[in-house]
């Protein structure tokens, strides 16, 4: 039985403004009046915070909007490879393989394009992304034999909002085992993903 | 009536029968020694003490062991002579790099020596660098695809698309085909053969396979293959199957180790490999016992290996004639220690 992380806790019943007591006793009724205002206050600037943090990426219809900001912009996202995209990771096609430090691979995930930085009208609405042994860090996954890969994303997760830095042909820039969940996609274009970038999540 | 006395009796009898089991197959084993003894050479790679892989000259029985390269600063890995034995090609690697089982085709650079790794050139990178059937070529795989490369000069001659190809690319005897570890639709770790001539490709067997090699007779090919039909993570087990496709058929397994570098003596009678406790050929640790049977008496389970044995039935428990730690091992029947 797995326990639950939510602690149980106890209601506690509130005093009641409207008490048989408010009328006798005016300092009361005034904490009472200042109380509220400070809970409504409270509740307001909670609501308006969150409504505006997720205003930065999310339309009234659920889309996510994108970012105005210099969302995602560190290390070589702005110039490694021919192509710069934020977009949303659609969803995780199953899991990856193990990380077992024997075998490498790279896996091939589907995104939606938000932005199109550098690479022009070629990049299209949907594209598929080679990331280099998913389950690493990305400034951990360079290696030996992939030297200049990197980012700041951390784990993939679906709804994730990355800024990429690829690169297409995928196999002229990769050479090793590719698991692609699409493969029965035809015509997609599939690119290396060189430097991915954290932008954001999906609310 | 009592039994007391029968148990005795029975204890030296199963002592006899195991005695008389082991020395019979330290007679078989014997015989396969003798054997294969004077049948020419292996180089392999084996790991020194200090860090580095050097390669070693050997008998196929193990036997006559010396080193071809000693260099401290410097591994060298995966050697294999000529189609006349004349020379070498292997791989030069800055010694510290552990060196990966199925992507050190990729690592250091390609050194063509003589047939005892004197004279060394080193040619570059040429990732998979591998002999033609004449030694007038190279073939080499990386992301630009498959070249193939004038062994005199190191210019291309020729290059053509990888199809799947990502890994360990060798060319067959007959000069006809490739063979090499592919990805193919949404299957990687495929054995894939291809037409030098076309390009044209197909499989060979799907599923878990890597580190493939010709048989002499470029019909058929012996790879590495870790099948579904196990529990947990399985045992990598040695394979054979046509180059064309259709039925492959193991010829070694053992629970408990995985089974690497598969190469064909020149007769295409005997078969090498390597026997490593832990997933990898050995190669980034320090080698893995080492193995010699006959193709004859495939397919061979080793160790107790109930599950395997379930599966082969008619399989033999021997004989494997055992090896040291090695790497990468290479048969040839010229004598190379011959001045020639």
């Amino acid at each position: 039985m797995s326990e639950s992380t939510t602690p149980e806790t106890t209601p506690v019943e509130a005093p009641s403004p409207t008490g048989p007591e408010s009328g006798r006793n005016g300092s009361t009724a005034a904490r009472w009046v200042l109380l509220t205002v400070v809970v409504v206050v409270a509740i307001a600037v909670t609501v308006a915070t969150g409504i505006r943090s997720g205003s930065s990426r999310n339309r009234p219809d659920g889309t996510v909007e994108v970012p105005s900001g210099p969302a995602g912009i560190q290390g070589q996202v702005t110039t490694a490879g021919r192509f710069e995209v934020t977009a949303k990771l659609i969803e995780l096609p199953g899991a990856f393989l193990p990380d077992d430090g024997l075998y490498n691979y790279a896996f091939v995930l589907k995104y939606e394009v938000l932005h199109v930085h550098r690479g022009g009208d070629h990049v299209g609405k949907v594209i598929h992304v080679a990331h280099y042994n998913p389950r690493k860090a990305r400034s951990k996954v360079g290696d030996e034999f992939y030297p200049d890969l990197g980012g700041t994303v951390d784990r993939f997760r679906a709804g994730d909002v990355h800024r990429l830095a690829m690169e297409e042909p995928w196999d002229e820039h990769y050479i090793g085992p590719l698991v692609d969940r699409y493969h029965e996609t035809t015509g997609k274009r599939l690119y290396w993903a060189i430097w991915s970038n954290s932008a954001g999540k999906e609310r | 009536m009592t039994l007391e006395p029968r148990v005795p009796l029975a204890a030296p009898l199963i002592l006899t029968i195991l005695v008389a089991a082991v020395a019979a197959e330290d007679k078989t084993v014997e015989t396969l020694r003798r054997e294969v003894a004077t049948k020419g050479w292996v180089v392999t790679s084996i790991k020194q003490k200090r860090g580095d892989w050097d390669l070693v000259l050997m008998r196929p029985d193990g036997s006559k062991q010396r080193k071809l390269t000693d260099t401290p600063d410097w591994s060298e890995a995966a050697p294999r002579w000529s189609p006349d034995s004349r020379r070498l090609l292997y791989r030069r690697i800055k010694a510290g790099t552990v060196i990966s089982h199925d992507r050190w085709g990729f690592q250091g650079e390609l050194v063509m020596a003589d047939a005892m790794a004197r004279g060394g050139r080193v040619m570059g990178k040429h990732p998979w660098g591998c002999w033609s059937p004449d030694g007038t070529q190279i073939s080499c795989l990386s992301v630009k695809g498959i070249e193939i490369l004038d062994a005199a000069t190191g210019k291309v001659k020729r290059r053509m698309k990888r199809a799947g190809y990502f890994q360990q690319l060798f060319w067959s005897p007959d000069g006809k085909w490739f063979c090499g570890t592919a990805n193919v639709g949404g299957e990687l770790w495929t054995i894939v053969r291809m037409d030098v001539a076309t390009g044209k490709w197909n499989v060979v067997s799907r599923f878990r396979n890597c580190t493939p090699d010709w048989f002499p007779d470029s019909k058929q090919v012996v790879f590495s293959n870790r099948p579904a039909n196990q529990t947990g993570y399985g045992w990598t087990q040695l394979w054979m199957a046509p180059g064309q496709g259709g039925q492959r058929k193991m010829l070694y397994g053992e629970d408990g180790r995985h089974i690497y570098g598969g190469g064909l003596s020149p007769d295409g009678r005997y078969v090498l490999f390597t026997r490593c406790p832990k997933d990898g050929g050995g190669s980034e640790r320090a080698g893995a016992p080492g193995g010699l049977m006959r193709l004859a008496d495939a397919p061979i389970i080793s160790g107790n290996s109930p599950a395997l044995r379930k599966l082969h039935p008619g399989a033999h428990d021997g004989p494997v004639l055992p090896l040291p730690d090695l790497w990468e091992p290479h048969w040839t029947f010229t004598d190379v220690t011959a001045s020639r």
